[in-house]
């Protein structure tokens, strides 16, 4: 028995951990009971990040405390969430306090810390962490009042700390984190209260600065940006989202200085395509490209972008109203040859008079996506025109055979469930598939099926309108292979039946306003369709739902005969 | 120039030298003994498994040299086997782990990676008891171990 090639291989710690590191969360469960050698390799993986996504202040995590008193020593990284609601909870702090101190305690290589409180919690909270996560490099919190004897206590506790982020920083905060932090390099201020002169003198005290992230700052200037640009020039990651009062003059400057610039979020921004023409210029190593909600950009500035930033992997130009199709059209194919994730919702047609028919465009948009081959996610929904996945898109799209993420959501024209299921079956990867219901036109047997369960209620001339469906029918990927993504689920219970949440990634952040949620029944089911809010509607007709099974192994359903009005996205309502 | 290579069961093989040097450990003892025509003994690989390494370096000749990316998460990648690799590694499972094996010894990183690859795919989807036979591994936990593993692995990170 001893000694088969597989045991030779296997008893050589370098070639497990190598395998095991290549094994989803699934499999890698099932490799730590094999044996206690596998359980070794396997723990530093499976504890190396610790979620607690559900109400981590109140849950009784009595049974998580045994478990981190054998494997918390692992554990890098600790995130504890809560949500919208659970964030409006009054909670006892000293509550909260006993809590964090039992995590803490028993996690002492925690390096980073992503943490949310109840609205009210105070900054004094932070005295507990820096009493006991000493070894952080990160730190991320929610809390929205902030006293600068508290940050000063956090960084002098935790001498290795690098990256910061946090809400309405003050003049104060930013002067604590420069007398006793100088060796930070990532700060992201949220709805910060600091001005331009302030920032301006904390950027000089930073010049190794790597990351600077503000977000919602209202008065924040261009001045301020010549200013950073000239005091940090090792920036590789930009980010201002919705500083409306930034101008082009602003990110000249910094386009022209941070030549190292890997990652830019400015979505939205009152940035100009002569803006984004000196970024391809002078940041030719970017990477990371956020533009949605742009409405000054156009395909003039994309087009210089995609023409010259090799490396770019992530570019997201979606709802910016000016961008038109024809980015698409040159004859030259895109240079990031190596982009991975794409969203060009909201993309509209050239309205110029010699534009090429919209025949001729779509040819062209399908023949530079289907270059890119190496392209995991792909966001085309909400376009004011059809376009034609299957027909004229089918035979160029089913080159990205490595697409794992498709969201057609919103077309202008609803296409047969058939097509539905012929456009998934284009990609041998695909994990994750999202459309709405109203993008579905549903077999003509269903149709008649729900019309007799509607007795009178269905008009045959209008199908679309009558079948049109609430549930935001984001086909919630059912697993039934290796192949599914596996969506991160840390419940504060453990095995507790939860519906899945999408973490795909998003430009609006954190803010989003709380997921309504739909179904009274404290465990839905993974797999369960949600049938809308019961507004009291009295006889409502059965949904009917429609599944499929893609080659991919992905399971896709919608729902038909539901008959409220279309949901709204979270999107739309939170812009504008 | 051609170098020849001898198998554990003294086969002798003649490569092109760019080929034979897709192994680490063999461009070393070359650069170390420099210009030589005497055979290089390879006593721990068969011919059978060095026939099939050499089909390999012999595909893969004209790649570049790989370049470890940091920003790649490497649990991401499993599925990612080239089809000529995946052809390749159609092979019985002891032929499998002899691959790898020469890999390590002879120090080829893209074929130890493949093979890894093929490894962990097998792996998937597999319970604790199948994995054990398909690899001939002893359960060496208690129950009571094997239990309190499970309960924990209900907080790990399911990523």
């Amino acid at each position: 028995m001893e000694s088969t090639p597989a045991n030779q291989v296997l008893a050589i710690p370098e070639i497990l951990s190598m395998i095991v590191h290549l094994l989803d969360s699934g499999s890698l469960k099932a490799a730590s009971l094999v044996c206690k050698d596998w359980h070794h390799h396997t723990r530093l993986i499976l504890w190396r990040q610790l979620i607690v996504r559900k109400d981590w202040c109140e849950s009784d995590l009595t049974q998580l405390w045994p478990a981190l008193d054998r494997q918390g020593s692992v554990t890098k990284s600790l995130s504890l969430e809560l949500s919208g609601a659970e964030r409006l909870n009054r909670v006892d702090m000293s509550l909260i306090k006993v809590q964090l101190t039992s995590l803490l305690s028993r996690l002492p290589n925690l390096e980073s810390l992503h943490i949310q409180f109840p609205h009210e919690t105070k900054s004094n909270i932070i005295l507990t962490i820096a009493e006991h996560a000493t070894k952080l490099k990160q730190f991320d919190t929610d809390i929205s009042s902030w006293d600068s004897n508290d940050m000063t206590t956090l960084l002098r506790s935790c001498p290795d700390l690098c990256y910061i982020s946090g809400r309405n920083f003050t003049s104060k905060i930013l002067e604590a984190i420069a007398v006793t932090q100088p060796t930070l390099n990532r700060i992201d201020c949220y709805h910060p209260q600091f001005d331009d002169d302030e920032l301006i003198s904390f950027a000089q005290q930073f010049p190794d600065l790597l990351q600077l992230s503000i977000s919602f700052h209202s008065f924040l200037t261009s001045r301020a940006l010549a200013s950073i640009a000239a005091s940090c020039p090792k920036i590789e990651q930009l980010e201002f989202h919705f500083c409306l009062c930034l101008q082009s003059a602003g990110f000249q400057a910094v386009f022209r200085a941070f030549n190292n610039l890997r990652v830019l979020n400015l979505g939205p921004s009152e940035a100009y395509d002569a803006d984004i023409a000196l970024l391809a210029v002078h940041c030719p190593n970017l990477e990371f490209l956020k533009l949605p909600f742009c409405a000054n950009i156009t395909q003039v500035g994309i087009g210089e972008i995609v023409h010259s930033c090799q490396n770019l992997q992530h570019l997201d130009i979606s709802w910016c109203d000016k961008i038109q199709l024809s980015v698409f059209e040159t004859e030259t194919p895109w240079v990031c040859k190596g982009l991975r994730y794409l969203d060009i919702s909201g993309i509209s047609l050239p309205d110029s008079a010699d534009a090429p028919t919209p025949e001729d465009i779509l040819h062209c948009m399908y023949r530079q996506l289907s270059l890119l081959t190496q392209l995991q996610h792909l966001v085309i929904s909400g376009h004011d025109f059809s376009l034609r996945l299957l027909e004229v898109g089918g035979p160029y799209l089913a080159q990205l055979k490595r697409l794992e993420t498709l969201n057609i959501s919103k077309l202008k024209n609803p296409i047969p469930w058939s097509d539905v299921i012929a456009i998934g079956n284009l990609f041998p990867r695909l994990t994750q598939f999202q459309f709405q219901c109203s993008d579905v036109v549903p077999p003509l047997s269903v149709i008649e099926g729900a019309a007799v369960k509607k007795s009178s209620k269905v008009h045959l001339g209008e199908p679309s309108e009558s079948l049109q469906s609430t549930a935001e029918a984001s086909t919630s990927a059912t697993s039934l292979g290796a192949t599914a993504s596996g969506t991160p689920r840390i419940t504060s219970r453990p095995s507790s039946p939860k519906r899945k949440r999408s973490r795909s990634p998003s430009p609006l952040p954190s803010p989003a306003p709380p997921i309504p949620t739909r179904s009274i029944s404290p465990d839905p089911f993974l797999d369960q369709i949600y049938t809308g809010d019961n507004n009291g509607e009295e006889n409502r007709p059965t949904s009917e739902a429609m599944r499929a099974t893609l080659n991919s192994g992905l399971e896709i359903s919608f729902q038909v005969g539901s008959e409220e009005e279309e949901a709204p996205t979270g999107w739309g309502v939170f812009w504008r | 120039m051609p170098v020849t290579l001898v198998s554990l069961d003294n086969e002798n093989y003649v490569v092109d030298k760019e080929v034979a040097e897709r192994s680490i450990l063999i461009k070393n003892m070359l650069e170390d003994v420099g210009e030589t025509d005497s055979p290089i003994p390879l006593p721990n690989v068969t011919s059978t498994v060095l026939k099939k390494v050499i089909e390999y370096c012999e595909h893969h000749r004209n790649d570049p040299i790989q370049v470890p990316d940091e920003t790649d998460d490497p649990r991401k990648r499993s599925n990612d086997i080239e089809e000529w690799d995946m052809k390749f590694m159609q092979v019985d499972q002891e032929m499998l782990f002899e691959i790898i094996l020469a890999a390590n010894y002879l120090d080829i990183k893209p074929l130890l990676d493949v093979g890894c690859k093929t490894v962990a795919n097998i792996i998937k989807g597999k319970t604790p008891e199948e994995i054990r036979k398909a690899f001939n591994i002893v359960n060496d936990f208690t129950p009571e171990e094997e239990a309190q593993i499970r309960k924990e692995n209900e907080w790990a990170e399911d990523r």
